[in-house]
């Protein structure tokens, strides 16, 4: 008699698989979260699928538990990134009030996270079950690819509110991502990570953005984008004359910076 | 028997109840802001997830929703200085974003109740919130507290949410009117809040500076000195021969930065004029231009009176390439023997010796090499030189 032993994170990726080909039809979004939990009963589940539908919710869930992992999982169909996000919020609360959270919750929704692949939805399952222990966080899964010339960014900026956002999402767009709050932080990174794009603050201690571009510009093949407050022409001469490749004030728009990092990719190729 | 010594006693008691008492105040206000700090941390924690999700959505289509959870006071409190933040940080529909998201969390309604509070500190308060949000429909009550108002730092507090609120040009005339009846000269922060008005204000500052009184004419030279727009030369060129200096050298120096070309026939003018800081000012904006058309008009600059500009024009000609530098090295050998020969050529051996140690950057190499051959050339015209090309 052969007895068949599949390894539990192979067992978990086919589970969730047969759960999302059940409501992924193609062309409409696809929601999936998955948390870290102790256990979870039945009641459990139906407690949480009432909270879900209360709240606006009544896009059709299918909650989960992946027993040989320890995940629970919630697929929901037709629902986009920001919607299947709020949900997350929504689970994360549940689940910490039960006293069943053990780690980060994990949200992705196909197509806007990447293509849905087998592979993706191992690292999916990966990613969660890295996670376990750790903070209570949520964190978004990404499966893009960032352009080829440029995938990895260094932020130098004092402003915790602008730099963390740019931070997150250049990592939602598949970006590696390093972030500096002063200009000597910023030099040492430049130096260990070697990023193909420094996006950096005039307005920084220690070391100023203009100190900044000079060294890049010296003594390294990477771009540089300001991102500043400085709104005087002066400033942006300064800034491209030492060899800044583009110039954005703040207040800014995202999509406005990402279709110059687009644009600066094409030029390196 | 009430002696000296009881008065003493008595009053080295009331000393010690009263430190005693000041010292209990004390811990109880550290206790109070510790507690505050705890709070706050612990709601900034809980808030981290839905501020990550406010952040990461704002380019979606759907509107943002509000927390799945009940807020309580505190809790609303940070989150309403979170969304704050951003909405200084973003512009355009992300910021529209945000705004529409305060107000279906309801801070808009609770702030514009909290306007007309009795209490000065809360509508002062709410007043700062609402400029945050951009609510259009706080302007009047804003502006109605300008009216009368002290000056002090709390009236641009609410000189700032009533520009960030205002509806139109209408109320920023208002706004600059009431703020300028203070006769403070306060004109840079006022042109600071205007330009937090989500409005095009370059045809307000262009109509300022057609006004009789100097302080609208200089808060709309500030403000113009912020755009590069050709149709603002023109209305800023009579200013030049305004009778106040300072409105004289703003105009001068809107105008230099706002014309793509300047007239030789103005540059002379403007080169004769009797103010240093608009002859040096002209100077500077020569040399950006780079252009080899008004190297003729730099020499001439190098026979100012005023060192300042001849430093200016000799700085401003070692970067306007091979035509700039040569007459630059004529001009001070020219003149060797005097005091300003003297201080011309100081003025290009010292750029020779910067540039030498520069040499790894090509731009710098090839600006030494055209230096020090025209130098060579004119001082040294008996060795032989070699050009490298």
């Amino acid at each position: 008699m052969a007895v068949i032993v599949q390894e539990p994170i192979q067992e978990g990726v086919w589970q969730l698989t047969q759960r999302i080909q059940d409501s992924y039809s193609g062309s409409a979004a696809c929601g999936v979260i998955l948390a870290p939990c102790a256990s979870f009963n039945q009641k459990a589940m139906e407690q949480l699928q009432r909270d879900m539908r209360s709240d606006r919710s009544d896009a059709a869930s299918d909650i989960f538990y992946l027993v040989p992992n320890g995940l629970l999982g919630v697929v929901l169909s037709e629902q986009k990134l920001a919607d299947a996000h709020y949900a997350s919020l929504l689970i994360k609360d549940f689940t910490e009030r039960q006293g069943l959270l053990e780690g980060q919750l994990v949200v992705a929704s196909f197509p806007e996270s990447g293509e849905l692949t087998e592979q993706a939805l191992s690292q999916l399952v990966h990613t969660s079950l890295q996670t376990r222990g750790e903070s209570r966080e949520i964190q978004l899964f990404t499966n893009q690819e960032a352009p080829h010339r440029v995938s990895s960014v260094l932020i130098a900026d004092p402003d915790e509110v602008s730099r963390e956002f740019v931070k997150l999402r250049l990592e939602m767009d598949g970006y590696e991502v390093e972030e500096a709050h002063d200009g000597r932080e910023a030099l040492e990174k430049l130096a260990r990570t070697m990023p193909d794009l420094v996006i950096t603050e005039l307005n920084l201690t220690i070391v100023d953005g203009y100190q900044l571009i000079d060294r890049v510009n010296r003594d390294y093949s990477t771009e540089v984008i300001v991102l500043t407050d400085n709104q005087l022409p002066k400033n942006m001469i300064r800034a491209f004359e030492l060899g800044a490749a583009d110039y954005v004030t703040k207040p800014f728009s995202y999509s406005e910076l990402a279709w110059r990092i687009r644009k600066l990719a094409l030029r390196r190729m | 028997m009430y002696t000296n010594l009881h008065i003493a006693v008595q009053a080295l008691y009331i000393m010690i109840a009263l430190n005693l008492l000041f010292a209990v105040l004390l811990y109880a206000v550290k206790l109070r802001a510790m507690k505050r700090k705890k709070q706050e941390d612990r709601i900034q924690v809980k808030l981290k997830d839905y501020l990550t999700y406010v952040q990461a959505n704002l380019d979606s289509a759907e509107p943002l929703r509000a927390p799945p959870w009940t807020m309580n006071d505190a809790e609303r409190e940070v989150l309403q200085d979170r969304l704050n933040d951003r909405i200084e940080c973003f512009a355009g529909d992300q910021r529209q974003k945000l705004i529409r998201l305060c107000d279906d969390l309801g801070f808009v309604k609770h702030h514009l109740t909290r306007l007309n509070h009795r209490s000065y500190r809360i509508r002062l308060d709410a007043a700062y919130h609402l400029g945050c949000m951009r609510v259009k429909d706080a302007a009047p009550t804003l502006l109605d507290m300008l009216e009368d108002h002290p000056f002090n730092s709390a009236l641009f507090v609410i000189a700032r949410a009533a520009a960030k609120c205002s509806r139109n040009e209408q109320d920023i005339r208002t706004l600059v009117r009431l703020l300028l009846r203070h006769n403070r000269k306060s004109n840079e922060l006022i042109v600071s809040i205007i330009a937090d008005a989500e409005l095009d204000t370059v045809l307000l500052y262009t109509d300022f500076i057609l006004y009789e009184h100097p302080a609208y004419i200089r808060i709309g030279l500030i403000g113009l000195n912020t755009f590069t727009d050709p149709a603002s030369s023109a209305a800023v060129y009579r200013l030049m021969d305004s009778e106040y200096a300072d409105i004289q050298e703003k105009a001068a120096e809107v105008y230099l930065k706002s014309s793509r070309l300047l007239p030789k026939h103005v540059v002379s003018k403007l080169l004769r004029h009797s103010s240093v800081e608009i002859r040096r000012l002209v100077v500077e904006a020569l040399a950006t231009m780079k252009s080899s058309t008004y190297v003729e008009m730099m020499e001439a600059g190098l026979t100012d009176n005023d060192q300042r500009v001849v430093y200016a024009c000799a700085q401003g000609m070692l970067r306007m390439g091979d035509r700039g530098v040569t007459a630059l090295c004529e001009r001070a050998a020219a003149s060797q023997g005097t005091e300003r020969g003297v201080f011309l050529q100081q003025l290009i051996e010292q750029e020779l010796r910067q540039l030498s140690i520069q040499l790894h950057n090509v731009n710098k190499l090839t600006q030494y090499n055209t230096l020090l051959y025209a130098y060579d050339k004119t001082f040294h015209n008996d060795t032989r030189i070699y050009r490298v090309i």
